[in-house]
């Protein structure tokens, strides 16, 4: 045991040299910092060269970083001392393998062009991407500004391009949800832009029902929520377009399981889209716009609860009604044990506008498919169309298209992904308007 | 003739209470970087272990109906543990090795004060061996100070450090991805003037073992580069092993010649494991191998003496 003076002159001695250990660091740190400084502005500059030449690189500190999924950003600083542009070191998941690929992207400051594209020092090597694969996107996005889109062409390349479509539809913008939510929680929703009788834009998404949680989209993008191959925002935006490609849900040849073979990159299952699809091309040709279902949705509720729409704070911060019909199976019931929709109980038009008959959109020959969820299906070929979004980013917003890897779409994806998630991340730092 | 031994009743200040707690008061020049470096989660680490060492401790000499002893000593092994861990450690794995070395190695291999194994530095190994991915990810000193979450998720991506790019100024103060207490040369060197003022390690020891290895270092290096050396002494951590890890109470059995073997012995095997081995493989490896060898020496010593005082009696 210990003697009282010695457990006294013990602890007084740890104390103290415990301040002046720390005081002692504190102060090595202080005359150590302009060697640290030369050291990591040395190996950043040759870190960076190939993406973002600069005179120095300053870490970016930012809530926004972890945010995106982001390891790391630099601002590099030109010898005028006036900022050359951003460097960001970013990791997305191969989805061939299920590895990560870390990625140095370099964006140029006043331009918002891309300066470098390459694998990160760090990066472990167990992606399948290969070199020669980043090297074919950087080819074609160096000096382009971002963000970028892959695999489509602007719209209207090819007028004289026949397509079929369907008909009777009425120009317009429509809308579609499930009436309940998936086993996480998502509520799914189609909306359908068409015009002169084309559908131009289809945008897939699902919101939750615990208002905390981000679309299903944006929850993709960070990695939260997960699908197999490619990430669900990716399989939506192409399935999206295909929709606009074949221009009838019949065609992307959706087989018993709910699955498709016909669209490259798409293994989700696509039941609830190909629904939702066609009930906004009823809803079209039944001229109840998005709207009317709104309305009549907000109604539907009212009448629930007796006129407490309000209260029952069912809106989201996107203005999309937030209920799912689990707990009132008799609200849609049809006398014969059927279901209706929104528009049949709003309207209760019973009529049948599910013809999905296709005509070419300049009168020519007519295609003619039977039950959804056969074991066969007919191929897209890609052609023009217009889109909706990529990444999370409108397309309005897509300053660079490219062809991509040939053959290698989950790649192009992949390496798409992460320059686009590196604009939106600048354009939240920056306040950028692209 | 008569044999002298020391009266039970004279209690003298340098006891094994007194050794421990001056081992654990000079180990806080190491905590105190950790803590200012690696943050929050090597404090926890430090305090985590060391506590969890003193638990465990306690419960053994309970089921075993020992002598509790003094809590200083399995503290300070419990620091020693974690000060040698990487600062992303998850707290299972820094538990793990807390237990194979209190429960185990302390338990099985003798006890406190008749080890053949340092328990820390086997508990340390035993990590290494169980979770080899744990050792990559050395955390760069100043980073996420007040994240916890490596407590719970473990190590990120590893980020090798290249240490030939760092300033000496960097590598003396010991701002560099290291272990936990390993780092800093200025303050393992003021543990270990700590505990020689404290009187508690021979001076010579440390001194046999850092000299022998110098020199060895010196003679390898002379003809290509001697600043191989100076690296290798700044950013090995052997400064720890010879403050924390070869001289320890409950492996070192005397301060005689079996003590100056054990340092030499140690310095040589270090020496000879450079070639092959690095980070705590090099640090631990030799001292365990030193361990068991010095208690084969210290039996063999005890043999001849005994033999030499009985030949002596008879002729007398």
């Amino acid at each position: 045991m210990l003697s009282r003076d010695n457990v006294v002159r013990f602890t007084v001695e740890a104390i103290l040299f415990f301040v002046l250990s720390a005081l002692l660091v504190v102060a090595g740190i202080l005359a150590t910092n302009s060697s640290e400084y030369t050291r990591v502005q040395s190996e950043l500059a040759v870190d960076f060269a190939g993406v973002l030449p600069a005179d120095s690189y300053v870490p970016v500190q930012s809530a926004l970083v972890e945010g995106y999924g982001i390891t790391n950003v630099y601002e590099g600083i030109g010898e005028d001392g006036n900022s050359n542009g951003y460097v960001v070191e970013i990791e997305v998941t191969d989805h061939q393998t299920g590895n990560p690929l870390n990625l140095l992207i370099g964006i140029d400051y006043n331009t918002a062009a891309l300066t470098g594209l390459e694998r990160a020092p760090d990066d472990q090597g167990l992606s399948a991407i290969t070199d020669e694969d980043i090297s074919v996107i950087l080819a074609q996005t160096l000096g382009q500004q971002i963000p970028v889109a892959y695999g489509v062409q602007r719209q209207d390349t090819d007028d004289n391009a026949e397509q079929q479509v369907l008909t009777g539809l009425n120009d317009g913008i429509y809308y579609a949800q499930t009436l309940s939510a998936d086993r996480s929680g998502y509520i799914d929703y189609v909306e359908m832009s068409i015009e002169n009788g084309v559908i131009t834009m289809v945008q897939w998404d699902a919101f939750n029902v615990d208002m905390n949680i981000k679309n299903r989209r944006e929850s993709s993008l960070d990695g939260v929520y997960e699908v197999s191959g490619l990430n669900w925002a990716s399989q939506s935006y192409i399935l999206c377009h295909a929709l606009m490609d074949v221009q009838n849900p019949d065609l992307l040849a959706m087989k018993s399981d709910g699955t498709t073979d016909i669209i490259d990159g798409v293994t989700v299952n696509i039941r609830t889209f190909v629904e939702l699809c066609v009930e906004c091309i009823e809803n079209s040709r039944a001229e109840f716009d998005k709207d009317m279902y709104f309305a009549g949705m907000r109604e539907i509720v009212d009448n629930l609860f007796e006129g407490d729409f309000e209260s029952l704070g069912v809106m989201n911060d996107d203005g999309f009604i937030v209920f799912t019909f689990d707990g009132y199976p008799g609200v849609f019931a049809l006398p014969d044990g059927g279901q209706m929709n929104v528009r049949q109980k709003i309207t209760g038009d019973l009529a049948d506008y599910s013809d999905f008959d296709s005509t070419a959109a300049d009168g020519g020959e007519q295609m003619t498919t039977t039950d959804r969820g056969n074991e066969d299906g007919i191929r897209t070929e890609d052609s023009a169309y217009d889109a909706d979004s990529i990444d999370g980013i409108p397309m309005a917003e897509i300053n660079t298209y490219i062809d991509g890897i040939e053959g290698d779409i989950m790649s192009t994806a992949d390496i798409v992904t992460a320059i686009n998630t590196t604009y939106r991340f600048l354009k939240d730092y920056l306040n950028w308007m692209a | 003739m008569t044999e002298r031994v020391k009266a039970p009743f004279i209690h003298t200040e340098n006891n094994d209470a007194y050794s421990a707690a001056a081992h654990l008061v000079s180990l806080v020049p190491a905590v105190a970087v950790g803590v200012v470096f690696y943050g929050l989660r090597a404090a926890v680490l430090i305090a985590f272990c060391s506590l969890l060492f003193a638990l465990s401790d306690d419960v053994c000499s309970r089921i075993r109906h020992m002598s509790r002893g003094s809590i200083l000593n399995p503290l300070f092994n419990g620091a020693v543990i974690a000060l040698l861990l990487p600062p992303d450690t998850p707290l299972y794995v820094a538990a793990t090795g807390v237990l194979f070395a209190s429960v185990i190695v302390r338990q099985l291999s003798g006890g406190r004060g008749s080890s053949f194994l340092n328990a820390a530095a086997a508990g340390r190994l035993f990590i290494r061996i169980l979770f080899p991915l744990n050792e990559a990810a050395l955390a760069i000193p100043g980073e996420n100070r007040l994240s916890l979450t490596s407590l719970l998720t473990g190590p990120r991506t590893p980020v090798p450090a290249d240490l030939s790019q760092y300033y000496f100024a960097e590598l003396f103060m010991g701002r560099f991805p290291s272990f936990i207490g390993t780092s800093c040369t200025v303050m393992l060197l003021a543990g270990l003037i700590y505990l020689l003022a404290k009187k508690v390690l021979k001076p010579y020891l440390p001194a046999c073992y850092l000299g022998m290895l110098t020199l060895l270092l010196l003679i390898k290096d002379i003809y290509m580069d001697t600043a191989q050396t100076g690296m290798f002494l700044l950013t090995s951590g052997i400064l720890f092993t010879a403050s924390y890890l070869i001289f320890d109470d409950d492996t070192v059995k005397s301060f005689g010649p079996v003590a100056v073997t054990q340092a030499f012995l140690c310095a040589g095997l270090t020496f000879l494991a450079s070639f092959k081995l690095t980070g705590i493989d090099l640090l631990v490896i030799p001292v365990l191998i030193t361990g068991i060898l010095t208690d084969v020496l210290d039996f063999a010593f005890k043999v001849i003496r005994a033999t030499a005082e009985e030949d002596s009696s008879v002729k007398s």
